[in-house]
């Protein structure tokens, strides 16, 4: 795989730094791959797809039990309609939202990622606090060349620390570096 | 390698692993007994335990365990073999557990835990006492090179490690305390109270009962004062006979209780019936907590607990397992932490409290859900409820008052300390090289106030323990505090 390349993709703004070793490890706030906003529409307007059919066949269940009158019945799914559209619009709106408020970064000493739009947070895991590492890819990740990282520490509530949306290259070389050196 | 043998297990081990799958049975034989299913008793018996009796029997007779030099090697299985290894250096604890019948034959069911998985990574039932000991020293001393433990006070930690220290020896008075604080009483009474809510007893309890009960007692006072003096009776009695039983449980269960130090390891021992000896290496310690509820303040007295990584939390019992000590004089308490971590040192801490908005976050949100439950029970039982807003306004102001005066936080030169709580107020000590992850979060009302919180994950942090999450800090302490930690965690390496 070409390295360089993924890197100043993944990164945004090519940065010269990506020849010196180790390449990931830059210090360098870096953004997800922006592949990712558009995964993340699709997973969203699938679970809406599936939500949506699910209340609809819910609703559907209840006017026909409660034999109800025509009103309630265009009521009922008036607040379907709404409801669908809303959810669209919020699958379709917030994963560049997100996006823009999750960078991870690298350098010789760990890894701290940022996200969160309201409810924000940084998390800090030091390299020799690393157990393993998983690089995990679903089915539409895969069809988008993403792949989430997965760092387990031997922590209690952050044991396990997902990231999801990086290039499936730099997500290997991510692991790569994290368990390099490793004497643990 | 070679000098390594197999071991069995205690030919008694037959015995008891019959008599737990036994144990395991009797609710299935009961039923068995009470319902006769085909009224072919004895059959139905047989189907469920003589394959208990062989199982026992095979699991015996296929169980061996062998100490290598680094590792611990058990084999066990007749159809499926499973050899397990486990290095020593992976080894959190060993607990001994005898109950009274296995401590009159000189045998101990011992539980080896690692930092892995839900339940001990290993549990040996029943070895002799020698093969215990051999197996401890070997776990212990074997896999502990001196120069890589963490103290680095010289002479002193080698002579300790020759001669066995006592640090903590439990008097029956402090068993006392500990009974009266757990509570342990009430669980008592409330699965009573199941019981009898089973058995529809309590339908017979209402005024004709008591009246029938004072008639019976021919009290000379007046009815309605008899009465109340009833009622007040039967409930100073229930707390009495309540602290009684809790008594009685700490008693039996942590009498005799010890703490031991030799070199790096600590062993604890308790119980009156059961006795259980656990051992921990001091560097596995992850966190160690001080609690003093109301009871321990008044009788200058605290207990001591510790997490560490390899203790699991089976229905709470484990939990209680985690003491260094239930209760002792606040007094002993320096010395006690000096000889469990040296390199700490609770009274040159410099103690931080919460961001100046915090009391006033804590009491809004409290009076929201004041005014929540005042207008639901406005709403169910009319309005001479609201008598409840302000008994509850009350308490909310008080409580984020007390909260906010008892918590604080503090970065030492080793270790990291909070504290928290107002009714029982905790406070713990997280070594830095026991850090794992730190996260630094802010919430959209922590942004308006300028507030962040901080959280410091170890290992062993339990749903029950006392976990560092530092809520409503001043955001720019906040993030000073997350750089230093991240720091301090770096320059440390992390061993179990």
């Amino acid at each position: 795989m070409s390295e360089s390349a993924d890197v100043s993709r993944s990164n945004g703004q090519a940065t010269a730094s990506v020849e010196v070793a180790p390449p990931v490890a830059d210090g360098q706030a870096r953004r997800l791959d922006p592949r990712t906003i558009q995964q993340q529409r699709i997973e969203g307007l699938i679970v809406t797809a599936v939500l949506s059919f699910a209340a609809l066949v819910g609703a559907l269940i209840f006017l026909v039990a409660s034999s109800g009158s025509r009103t309630r019945a265009a009521l009922v799914l008036v607040g379907w309609l709404a409801a669908t559209a809303g959810a669209i619009t919020l699958a379709l709106v917030w994963p560049p939202i997100r996006y823009r408020h999750s960078t991870y970064r690298l350098d010789e000493r760990g890894m701290q990622i940022r996200s969160g739009v309201f409810w924000r947070s940084i998390v800090d895991v030091h390299h020799t606090r690393v157990q393993h590492t998983d690089v995990q890819q679903g089915p539409l990740e895969r069809a988008f060349g993403l792949a989430t990282l997965i760092v387990h520490t031997a922590g209690t509530q952050h044991a396990v620390i997902p990231l999801s949306g990086l290039e499936h290259g730099v997500a290997l070389r991510i692991r790569d570096y994290l368990l390099e050196d490793d004497d643990g | 390698m070679a000098e390594a043998s197999l071991e069995r297990l205690h030919p008694l081990s037959v015995l008891f692993s019959v008599a737990s799958a036994a144990m395991r049975l009797l609710l299935p034989g009961l039923i068995v007994i009470l319902f006769r299913p085909g009224g072919q008793t004895d059959f139905w018996l047989m189907v469920l335990f003589v394959p208990t009796v062989v199982a026992g029997l095979a699991k015996y007779a296929s169980y061996r365990y062998r100490m290598n030099p680094d590792e611990l090697v058990i084999r066990e299985g007749i159809v499926t073999r499973n050899e397990r290894h486990i290095p020593y250096a992976r080894i959190q604890n060993i607990d001994l557990v005898q109950n009274p019948l296995q401590r009159l034959l000189g045998v101990a069911e011992v539980r080896i835990e690692t930092a892995s998985g839900d339940k001990p990574e290993a549990v040996m039932r029943v070895l002799s006492l020698a093969a215990v000991e051999q197996l401890r020293r070997r776990v212990f001393r074997g896999a502990e090179p001196v120069e890589g433990r963490e103290v680095p006070a010289a002479g002193a930690a080698i002579q300790a490690a020759e001669a066995p220290r006592v640090l903590v020896r439990t008097s029956l008075a402090d068993l006392v305390l500990v009974g009266l604080s757990s509570g342990r009483g009430l669980a008592v009474v409330a699965a009573a109270m199941g019981l009898v809510w089973q058995f529809d007893f309590m339908s017979q309890i209402d005024e004709h009962w008591i009246k029938s009960r004072l008639a019976t007692l021919d009290l000379p006072l007046p009815g309605p004062l008899a009465t109340v003096l009833f009622v007040v009776g039967a409930g100073v009695g229930a707390i009495i006979l309540l602290s009684a039983l809790s008594i009685v449980w700490a008693v039996v269960r942590y009498y005799g209780f010890t703490l031991v130090a030799r070199g790096d390891d600590l062993r604890i021992e308790y119980g009156l019936l059961t006795r259980v000896t656990a051992t921990i290496p001091r560097h596995r310690i992850q966190i160690l907590s001080l609690a003093r509820g109301p009871l321990q303040r008044a009788s200058r007295r605290v207990a001591v607990r510790v997490e560490t990584a390899g203790r699991h939390e089976e229905e709470g019992r484990a939990a209680d397992r985690l003491w260094l000590a239930p209760a002792i004089p606040l007094a002993d308490l320096p010395a006690l932490l000096r000889a469990v971590l040296p390199e700490v040192d609770l009274d040159v801490l410099e103690w931080r409290g919460l961001a100046p908005g915090a009391t006033a976050r804590i009491a809004k949100k409290g009076l929201i859900v004041a005014a929540i439950v005042t207008s639901l029970a406005v709403a169910s039982f009319g309005r001479f409820a609201l008598v409840l807003l302000p008994l509850l306004v009350t308490w909310v102001v008080a409580h984020s008052r007390l909260y906010v005066k008892h918590a604080g936080w503090a970065l030492g030169e080793e270790a990291c300390a909070w504290r928290s709580g107002w009714w029982t107020r905790r406070t713990s000590l997280v070594r830095y090289s026991k850090i794992q992850v730190l996260s630094l979060a802010e919430s959209p009302f922590d942004r308006r106030r300028r507030m962040a919180s901080l959280q410091v994950d170890t290992a062993g942090a339990g749903h029950v323990g006392h976990r560092m999450d530092l809520r409503y800090l001043d955001a720019a302490a906040a993030g000073a505090a997350f750089q230093h930690l991240g720091r301090e965690t770096r320059l440390r390496a992390f061993r179990w």
